[in-house]
């Protein structure tokens, strides 16, 4: 008997949903008339709708930042000079106003990186160096203090780069968390198991905004005196707990649908536990949970949002911010719009990836 | 002989295993000895002591609405009180609606017309990816913002208001005939469901439920001469008084929460229907089923055991994000938790009561959830 069981509990087997939309209700002859009626309604309902977004995103609208102009309109056409006015302060915060080349240089830095970091045959250690440089030219750009760089304290860091920070910065350090609270929910130590468990339930049984108010006014009791945490990172944390908790349940459903034999397999080599993990069970059990991982990711990206509710303003709170101008304030809709649009956009280029990188490991392992 | 079999049996006994979980459990005594030093050292120096001793004094805020009579003065596990009850009002309520909605989008996702289908496809695609919080921002400015005053409040069906005050209509006033009715109902519907048991046919259960409500309405105003009083709101120069008000609050964060969680219940009830094997339906067809019992004998048992389990953490789901009303003044028990904190500092104490709700829905659930599971999961030879 080895160590390898301990870990191995039975599989349970996974059902992959069709492809196609099953027929329903069944027997029901497509194309009939009552059917096609309905679908060119829809489609006339549509048309007319989609005239008259365009009539007031386009034909109406008034793109000068001019206050008086846009109340004029009465809302008949969008006003997109709230966004030629405020768009600064939308996608960087307060960050100081002289100083918004560095939130966009470290943007950009930091969107490259995770561009590259996309494209499947540059993977290896070449791009994994880049990417920690990246990361770091995104601090030193943010934070300044080298380089002759003035001092930026995080209090003043908004918008799109705390948005994509916090959003990074999550996923990269809470999926590790997750694979390991996950590997210790399967494992045959009831201590660790015991303690897994208790540690995702807890964290999945609590919203996050909880643990935001914890980070934000008890985790300071919990350090020794006098030891201080900066804001964003203590809001960091509390997103890599949050996430760790529910990626842990992702990672667990790839685990369970890893047949015992494999685990056999890798023991009759002569792999130990770690080797056994690393080498065999892991890499297909997260394969097949690309999916669901991705999902867990966009679900990181939306959860940043909260964070405007502990005073930090990333982009759903710098367009409060930006909207709590008198002046501005009736516009709400197209600043809504426009951050609605880059969190869309955002979750899509992560869907549509995962769905082709799926598509590309399985050519790959067949 | 015996403690070598002991260990076969239970490999968790062995020595290494013994000591990994030794090491394990130290160091999370460890790092938590550790946490609760630096917490009374910290105490001590803002001169703050742990307890739940506050809940008894006066809260000094008042909620902008509620359902258990709460009013500044009250104690603070009153307050409380007033939040758990705010939480459970909307989250019910979501919960509802997104089960209407979501099922209709699921199903339409399904059905063989092309247009309704990219239609359903594309509203989850959007919902899903726009952050709830965006959505319930934009839905209260909306409301906030294209609303009339309440003096020139909207009057969209007979005795019913619609202005910046809430959405105002006709609620029963409290009384012997109601309370009769209410009760009549919860004893019709037992009564019903036992019959149906025990006689083995839903009709029947459902015809005793029927006429037992029908009675216990009728009881009432027929024969103790208590008639079902309604109060009606009145529109007045300047507001609307009377009859039941539902905030903007309250509304927009309903709104957003049912449209945004509908797009997931679509994705579940899709699935469920989809995970019914294809010869199925050709096999209920085939022994001449028709489309009703096809549906209600066949298709909807099995995906139900697909659907229900997502679905129960879902329903979770949007009661813990039911907490969003933080952002919006909705007084659920998340506000009460920030404001109580606010004002008396007890901050660990009242992120802890707002863990331990939301922790105490979230297990109870599972344990049904589980008990679910058990009784009805597929067992397979």
């Amino acid at each position: 008997m080895s160590v390898l069981n301990l870990f191995a509990m039975p599989a349970r087997r996974v059902r992959k949903a069709p492809e196609r939309p099953v027929p329903w209700p069944p027997g029901a002859a497509s194309g009939g008339l009552l059917s096609r009626a309905l679908g060119v309604a829809i489609l006339l309902v549509g048309a007319l709708i989609a005239w008259e977004a365009f009539d007031w995103a386009v034909l109406n609208a008034v793109v000068k930042p001019d206050p008086a102009a846009c109340r004029a309109l009465d809302h008949a056409g969008a006003c997109w000079g709230v966004l030629v006015e405020k768009h600064r302060l939308i996608l960087f915060g307060r960050f100081p106003y002289e100083e918004q080349w560095r939130p966009l240089a470290a943007t950009l830095v930091l969107l490259g990186a995770i561009g590259a970091a996309m494209v499947r045959p540059w993977w290896g250690r070449k791009l994994a160096v880049a990417v920690v440089a990246a990361l770091v030219a995104f601090f030193v750009l943010m934070g300044g203090g080298l380089f002759g760089l003035t001092p930026v304290g995080t209090d003043q860091w908004g918008g799109l780069p705390l948005t994509l920070l916090l959003t990074v910065g999550g996923i990269a350090l809470a999926y590790p968390l997750g694979v390991l609270l996950a590997l210790g929910r399967r494992s045959g130590l009831p201590v660790v198991r015991g303690a897994c468990i208790a540690y995702i339930e807890c964290v999945r049984g609590v919203p996050l905004i909880a643990l935001l108010f914890a980070a934000s006014f008890i985790l300071p009791l919990f350090l020794p005196p006098g030891l201080e945490i900066d804001i964003a990172l203590r809001i960091l944390i509390a997103i890599v707990a949050f996430s760790a908790a529910y990626l842990a349940e992702v990672v667990r459903g790839g685990l369970q649908a890893i047949p015992k034999g494999q685990w056999e397999a890798a023991a009759a080599l002569g792999l130990d536990t770690p080797k056994a993990v690393g080498l065999v069970v892991l890499p297909q059990a997260l394969r097949i949970v690309v999916p669901p991982t991705v999902n867990t990711m966009i679900g990181v990206l939306k959860d940043t949002s909260l964070v405007t509710i502990v005073s930090l303003y990333e982009l759903t709170g710098s367009v409060k911010l930006a909207l709590s101008d008198p002046e501005w304030r009736a516009f709400y809709v197209e600043g809504y719009v426009l951050i609605s649009v880059v969190y869309l956009a955002f979750g899509l280029v992560m869907s549509r990836y995962s769905a082709w990188l799926e598509r590309q490991t399985k050519a790959a392992s067949h | 002989m015996g403690m070598g079999s002991a260990m076969l049996h239970r490999p968790w006994l062995r020595p290494r295993a013994v000591a990994i979980q030794a090491a394990v459990a130290l160091g999370l005594l460890a790092v938590l000895w550790w946490l609760w030093g630096n917490l009374q050292a910290n105490l001590a120096i803002r001169n703050l002591r742990l307890g739940f001793s506050f809940l008894d004094q006066p809260a000094g805020f008042a909620l902008s609405e509620g359902v258990l009579g709460y009013q500044a003065g009250d104690s603070y596990l009153h307050a409380f009180a007033a939040g758990v009850a705010n939480t459970i009002r909307v989250s019910v309520a979501a919960i509802l609606l997104t089960t209407l909605l979501g099922t209709l989008i699921g199903v339409a996702r399904l059905v063989e017309n092309r247009v309704v289908r990219a239609l359903a496809t594309g509203y989850v695609d959007i919902v899903r990816n726009v952050p709830l919080l965006v959505q319930v921002l934009v839905w209260y400015i909306a409301l906030n913002q294209t609303l009339p005053p309440g003096s020139e409040a909207l009057n969209p069906l007979p005795d019913v208001y619609l202005s910046k005050e809430g959405l105002s209509f006709p609620a029963p006033l409290h009384g012997l005939g109601w309370t009769i009715a209410g009760w009549g109902t919860v004893a019709a519907l037992a009564a019903g469901w036992l019959v149906g048991k025990a006689s083995g046919r839903c009709a029947a259960g459902g015809g005793v439920a029927l006429l037992g409500i029908v009675a216990a309405f009728a009881t009432g105003p027929l024969l103790l001469d208590t008639p079902l009083a309604v109060e009606v709101p009145e529109a007045n120069l300047f507001t609307i008084a009377g009859g039941g008000t539902l905030s903007p609050e309250f509304l927009s964060l309903l709104t957003a929460l049912t449209l945004y969680h509908a797009a997931y219940m679509a994705e579940i009830v899709r699935a469920g229907i989809a995970a019914v094997p294809k010869g199925q339906w050709e096999a209920a067809a085939a022994v001449g089923l028709g489309r009703g019992r096809l549906l209600s004998l066949v298709v909807l048992p099995q995906a139900l055991r697909v659907i229900i389990p997502p679905y129960i953490s879902l329903s979770l789901n949007i009661t813990k994000n039911s907490s969003l009303a933080v952002a919006i003044g909705y007084p659920d028990v998340v506000a009460v938790a920030n404001t109580s904190m606010n004002q008396n500092g007890q901050a660990v104490e009242c992120i802890l009561i707002v863990a331990s709700v939301y922790l105490t829905m979230s297990l109870l659930t599972s344990a049904v959830l589980n008990l679910y599971n058990r009784k009805f999961a597929l067992r397979e030879r």
